[in-house]
């Protein structure tokens, strides 16, 4: 009889950092000491501590393991299987605390968390359909398609206040009842599976840890609208993904819960994967139906809306894996306990992505309401090394960032407008006081500039405009008017691009400027990076003081500008060849290089245009 | 059916009416508010790309594209505020700043592009954005069409020309964002393309100097050009044409937009092959002196020809006439006929079997561009009537029309067709086929050309009527369009002059001591005549052959007197076409050298 | 499929991942310290395990622990009910602890001539 079960994950980032070495080398261990009969090695989806990879679980007792490694497994399976204690080496440290925490429900991490959308992720086989059946799965679908009509399903999800995940928050329950009424033959849904945002992997993980949730979800909104074909569009870079959906179709297929006359009515659904090249674009609705249809992924004007004219011309609702995957609680729930969660506005729980200077990164599911601080101080964990909290970049590449002073105001879809920034997919890119504010915007208009499908002039020429103007600002060049010619065009392009990629682009400039604005000035007038981040700004020394003579500098150095002072254990870095890459300063142990912007006056000759117009050094 | 609802709405300010399902942009024009475009085209899907046409609507913070944005009754349109004007400002110059848009190096030779245009509505005299101009290559590949990458705005008029009105989708944009790129076929260059039919509709399309006519490039602005209408001769469509000339030579040829038939659009060989290539001109009157030809005046060629005429009996006389001759030439054998034993037309291949019961086909196009089933039977429409076969290929790709090719050569047209056999070879399951494909045919047409013209081929004919008359129509019968090959065959028929299906045997009836050969502007001269089996030892038999032809050719080496035609673009006069319109001509240029027109030569010389 | 298949498929299957759950009655847990393997711990188990298998016992949790601390009365087991009930078993064998399961986890009743002691404390909050 099996005794205990060891979940090991097998998402995207354990799968990274080794986990199917550690299960094949678990199930080695396992073997050997005779415990393949009692212990079974589960692989499961994202538990969301991927910087803590491979991690894995021990039920029943509940103990969470980090960095199971290929080298740890033998001592893992001695001390926690054999001699049954806890082993310690892997066990997670609270950032906070410091103290080891042994399972799940120690860890601030997971024990703020509201699991709806995530709530079977890392807890179940996501190849196995039986296991999703263990805990509910498909019982909502057979509940809505033996004793609810569509209308019922629809008001149901009405009540619920869910909104869509996707960003924009449009109501749900409103967009299926628009669908249901579009009077034309067939209609399809789509799930929206083109994750594009750097950084983010909340719809991954949902897919690769409970699939079967975002196919049920599909088939009860077919039902509800009226679809018999859905289309779950994903990019091509997420292959395990793939490989899961393609697993969980072919068995629902097989146990009868997709195909023809499901749960013996008369509903018929079918599924198909449709696999994107991975264009940021795509995620954009209209982009998304082209791409489906198998043309170039470039978005449309709309009108015509896709529910009224979608896929092939038909009406099509699509929505986000992660709404899909909240259907089924709110019918197994019901739509008063769904309510019941979150703000007044804004119902349910998010998935976040926490990422950056954070100390806890990963996947985090929070009922909306929660602030930021909350967020970033609790669930994160707070800032790594002692460093001071910069901003907080919200919703992806094209949200904007937000700082120290609004950090109380609870997360939902208009409080981060009304910011500047959005809410997007639910990225959260902590920065600290290391980053350069306008460094951060040049990487986010770079990413928008490089998404670009091109197909209308303010974004394809706009964010290449910005982009230009924020790379000469950080290089030190940039000029008085810049800021004044940086606003003109974020303002044009957010108003004029013909899709939400180009309407958000300009929002990390926009916000930086706002909130930040004496980074930019301190770039323009000053010639200075203040984070020391700007390479081109940027002046390194050796203190002699603090020197030890090793020369790990002077051999790190590409351009060799440093030399040892005659007749010291010193060492001298010559400015004029310098370029500023920075090697000396990773490479020194003791301190002793310094990186400084000092600004003109200092390092550059103060520009003759900037002496004219009487700015001071 | 139910008439479209009206709407009302304001646009800035001004009652303005509609009905229901119309862009905003079209109830402006309707009612005389103009609102800028440049992506736009009347006849083309909206793009919504450029962001030029951009309006608001009172009550909503955001901006829409009025090209795409359907109007709503009751709304309140505006379309020239300063903050509309400022946006469409920063877009165009955005649009300067992105790539080479100098005009002083630019091939372009519509005069004044439209990208220009905006600028000066805009009033943009300097771009405060650094001029990014990426280096890209120039792709002069193709034969008469160029490609200059660097003056791209990326519009997609092309790309949409390309896909909506030719059918080809040749054209499309590769890459990404600031890195986007037309590209023809699968990135290939122009001289490379396994499907660009050089319709030249995308040149015609062009807002900016990217894509231009080669031969056009550098000859300066086609505004300072005179213009003149006429109808192309070198198919039975009759596509209208605007010729551009200047200085006595052509600058470039565009279809006439205003033309019921072809609406603007054109073929390879109308657009170019008329002109873009030299081809060598009779430029005098010529009369065989001690075996060789020399030129001489008109005056000395006809009383060469009168005196051979008159030693020769009228049985032994003959005259061949080209079907591209005028309306006006063909009234003009009544008057000299009487000189004549027999005047035969040298149709094309095939051509006469369509000849010898000319139909005209009223309304042709008109029931092709409605088409929901298509079925072909013995024409060439991708080889001969290029603009026919645009109007089957965009049938089939944008409304879903059913496509039955019964062919003799294979074209591009079998691509899109649900069957597609050869004449010859019918089984029963063929027949099951074609009920499948159009048995819910509402509004079918059947096309065919000469090479239906055999027994198998007349049988099949009638059965398909039969098959397309009981599935649409409402019982009534189905009138198929035929489709000849040559210009103006159906006149020439319908005058009374015999087609000629096999020319040895009309030459050696009798032997011919006088023969007149009116070659016309035949591309080549009228020497396809000596390609038809034993021809040559036929006319070599012959002692006094008078040729009437623009263009050198071997027929003018058997001539004994060879008379100097004017050229399409040299014609006035009419023409009918295959639906029986009567279309003019209309002359852009006076005759090369001593060159006169058919109709003039014909009076002079047998008046 | 239809509502009824999909419930009985579902206890199965829960059945299979009920460990995840963390709802058994019983906790059977072994003293697996080194004088507990030596004392042959192992064998006592992989008896233990068998026999719930073959009764098709399901509601029995089974864990390991360190030393307990009774050297000399190895192999140790302790059940415990969900209610707290507490009972621990010195010097099982193999034999015996197939009779454990019979008796015990399947009847409720304490086996006495194994049993050693026997509390009885309120349930721990977690």
């Amino acid at each position: 009889m099996i005794r205990s079960h060891i979940l090991v994950c097998t998402g995207t980032g354990c799968t990274s950092s080794g986990s199917l070495a550690a299960r094949d080398a678990l199930l080695a261990e396992l073997k050997k000491h005779g415990l393949e009969n009692e212990i079974e090695v589960v692989e499961t989806g994202c538990m969301g501590r991927c910087d803590l990879g491979p991690v894995s679980l021990v039920h029943p007792d509940g103990t969470f393991y980090k960095n199971v490694v290929v080298a740890d497994v033998p001592k893992l399976v001695e001390e926690h299987f054999l001699k049954g204690r806890p082993y310690e080496k892997l066990l997670p440290q609270d950032p906070k605390t410091q103290h080891a925490v042994l399972t799940q429900a120690d860890f601030t991490f997971f024990n703020r968390q509201m699991r709806i959308v995530r709530d079977n992720c890392g807890v179940i086989d996501p190849e196995n359909i039986e296991e999703y059946i263990a805990r509910d799965g498909y019982s909502a679908l057979g509940k809505v398609l033996t004793s609810m009509t569509p209308e019922q399903v629809i008001e149901e999800i009405k009540a619920s206040g869910l909104r869509g995940r996707g960003g924009a928050g449009f109501p749900t329950g409103k967009k299926w009842e628009i669908m249901r009424l579009a009077p034309d033959f067939p209609k399809y849904v789509v799930c929206n599976a083109d994750e594009g945002d750097p950084g983010a992997f909340m719809n991954r993980s949902v897919l690769e840890g409970d699939p079967h949730s975002v196919i049920e979800g599909m088939a009860i909104g077919a039902y509800a609208m009226g679809s018999n074909r859905g289309f779950v569009y994903i990019r091509a870079e997420y292959g395990l993904a793939v490989k899961r959906l393609h697993i969980a179709i072919e068995q629902a297929y097989k146990s009868g819960l997709l195909g023809k006359k499901i749960f013996e009515t008369d509903f018929n659904f079918d599924v198909e994967v449709r696999i994107g090249a991975g264009a940021f674009v795509c995620g954009e609705e209209t982009a998304l139906m082209r791409s489906v249809e198998g043309r170039r992924g470039q978005p449309q004007p709309r009108p015509p809306f896709p529910a009224q004219r979608g896929l092939w011309g038909k009406p099509t609702n699509i929505n986000n894996v992660e709404t899909w995957a909240t259907i089924r609680p709110i019918i197994l729930k019901g739509a008063k306990w769904f309510s019941s969660i979150g703000t007044e506005k804004t119902k349910g729980t998010k998935v976040f992505c926490l990422a950056g200077k954070i100390n806890n990164t990963g996947v985090a599911e929070l009922p909306f309401g929660t602030t930021l601080r909350e967020m970033i101080f609790e669930v994160g964990g707070g800032i790594p090394n002692g460093k001071k909290f910069k901003a907080v970049q919200t919703g992806g590449p094209s949200g904007g960032v937000i700082p120290e002073q609004h950090l109380d105001i609870p997360v939902e879809y208009e409080s981060l407008q009304k910011l500047g920034s959005i809410m997007g997919s639910g990225g959260m890119v902590v920065m600290d006081e290391d980053s350069c504010m306008v460094d951060v915007a040049r990487f986010f208009m770079e990413f928008c500039c490089d998404e670009s499908c091109g197909k209308c002039p303010p974004c394809r020429v706009g964010t290449r405009q910005m982009l230009t103007i924020l790379e000469r600002i950080c290089n030190g060049q940039g000029e008085l008017d810049d800021i004044q010619k940086l606003q003109d065009l974020a303002a044009m392009v957010k108003d004029t691009s013909l899709c939400g990629l180009g309407q958000t682009a300009p929002n990390p400039v926009l916000t930086t400027l706002r909130y930040f604005r004496d980074e930019y000035e301190a770039h323009i007038l000053d010639r200075r990076c203040p984070a020391r981040v700007c390479r081109e700004l940027l002046h390194f020394e050796i203190d002699e003081a603090m020197c030890k003579g090793c020369s790990i500098c002077a051999r790190a150095c590409p351009v060799q500008t440093i030399f040892k002072i005659d007749g010291q254990k010193k060492f001298r870095l010559e400015p004029e060849k310098c370029i500023r890459c920075g090697a000396c300063f990773d490479a020194c142990r003791f301190d002793a290089v310094r990186k400084t912007s000092p600004g003109i006056g200092h390092v550059h000759e103060p520009k003759a245009e900037l002496a004219a117009e009487g700015v001071k050094a | 059916m139910i008439a479209p609802k009206e709407i009302t709405l304001t646009i800035d300010g001004k009652a303005c009416r509609g009905t229901q399902g119309q862009t905003i942009l079209q109830v402006a024009g309707a009612n005389g508010v103009e609102i800028p475009t440049l992506c736009w085209l009347k006849h083309l899907s909206p793009w919504g790309g450029c962001r030029v046409c951009i309006v608001e609507i009172q009550g909503s913070p955001k901006v829409v594209p009025s090209c795409s944005t359907p109007a709503m009754d009751g709304s309140a349109i505006i379309t020239n505020s300063p903050r509309l004007q400022g946006l469409r400002r920063l877009t165009v110059e955005l649009l300067f700043s992105e790539r080479n848009h100098f005009c002083p190096m630019c091939p372009m030779n519509k005069g004044d592009c439209d990208l220009q245009q905006q600028g000066y509505k805009f009033g943009i005299d300097s771009i405060r954005y650094p001029y990014l101009y990426p280096s890209l290559p120039l792709d002069l590949s193709g034969k008469y069409l160029g490609l200059d990458h660097n003056r791209c705005i990326l519009c997609t008029r092309c790309v949409r020309t390309c896909d909506e009105v030719e059918g080809v989708h040749t054209l499309d944009i590769g890459n990404r964002g600031v890195k986007n790129q037309i590209v023809v076929d699968l990135n290939v260059t122009f001289g490379m393309s396994t499907t660009c039919t050089s319709c030249g509709a995308c040149v015609t399309a062009c807002p900016t100097g990217a894509l231009f006519d080669k031969a056009a490039a550098f000859h300066g602005p086609l505004v300072k050009c005179r213009q003149t209408r006429t109808t192309c001769s070198e198919c039975p469509v009759g596509c209208g044409l605007v010729v551009y000339t200047k200085d006595d030579r052509i600058v470039d040829v565009f279809g006439d937009a205003e033309s019921p038939v072809n609406r603007g659009h054109l073929c390879r060989r109308g657009r170019y092959d008329t002109w873009a290539e030299p081809r060598p001109r009779i430029r005098q009157p010529m009369v065989r002196r001690d075996g060789k030809l020399v030129p001489t005046s008109w005056g000395d060629a006809t009383r060469t020809i009168r005196t051979l005429i008159s030693a020769s009996n009228d049985w032994q006389n003959a005259m061949l006439i080209s079907p591209r001759v005028t309306n006006e030439t063909i009234r003009a054998l009544h008057g000299i006929g009487v000189r004549f034993d027999r005047i035969g037309a040298f149709v094309a291949d095939k051509e006469a079997g369509i000849c010898t019961s000319p139909e005209f086909s009223t309304d042709a196009l008109v029931r092709l561009q409605d088409a929901d089933a298509i079925v072909l039977v013995g024409a060439e429409p991708s080889r001969n009537q290029g603009v026919i076969a645009a109007k089957i290929r965009t049938a089939v790709r944008r409304r879903g029309a059913r496509l039955v090719i019964l062919h003799s050569r294979r074209s591009d047209l079998d691509t899109y067709a649900d069957i597609s056999v050869p004449v010859v070879s019918l089984e029963r399951k063929f027949w099951k086929q074609v009920g499948d494909v159009l048995g819910s045919a509402k509004r079918p047409v059947l096309i065919y050309g000469p090479a239906a013209m055999s027994a198998v081929g007349v049988t099949i004919l009638d059965r398909l009527i039969k098959t397309l008359s009981s599935a649409g129509n409402g019982g009534e019968m189905l009138a198929p369009i035929q489709l000849p090959t040559s210009t103006n065959s159906l006149a020439l028929a319908a005058a009374g002059v015999e087609p000629v299906e096999d020319v040895s045997t009309w030459l050696a009836v009798q032997p011919l001591s006088f023969l007149h050969i009116v070659a016309s502007d035949e591309p080549d001269g009228g020497a396809r005549l000596l390609k038809e089996p034993h021809v040559r030892p036929l006319l070599e038999q012959i002692d006094n052959i008078v040729v009437q032809a623009s263009y050198e050719s071997e027929l003018t080496q058997l001539a004994r007197v060879v008379l100097p035609a004017a050229i399409w673009c040299e014609k006035s006069g009419t023409t009918t076409n295959f639906e029986g319109r009567t279309l003019p001509l209309q002359a852009a240029l006076p005759p090369t050298g001593e060159a006169r027109e058919d109709k003039a030569i014909l009076e002079m010389v047998f008046a | 499929m239809n509502l009824d298949e999909l419930k009985k498929l579902k206890e199965k299957a829960q059945r299979q991942v009920a460990l995840r759950e963390g709802n058994k009655k019983y906790r059977v847990v072994f003293s697996m310290g080194t004088s507990g393997i030596a004392a042959g711990a192992r064998e006592v188990m992989t008896s233990m395990l068998d026999e719930l298998d073959k009764r098709g016992i399901e509601n029995v949790e089974v864990a390991v622990t360190g030393e307990i601390g009774l050297v000399d009365a190895e192999p140790i087991i302790r059940i415990e009910e969900k209610s707290g009930e507490k009972v621990t078993y010195a010097k099982v064998n193999p034999e015996a602890a197939r009779k454990i399961v019979a008796e015990h986890l399947q009847k409720g009743k304490v086996v006495d001539g194994l049993a050693v002691g026997k509390i009885k404390e309120p349930e721990q909050k977690k």
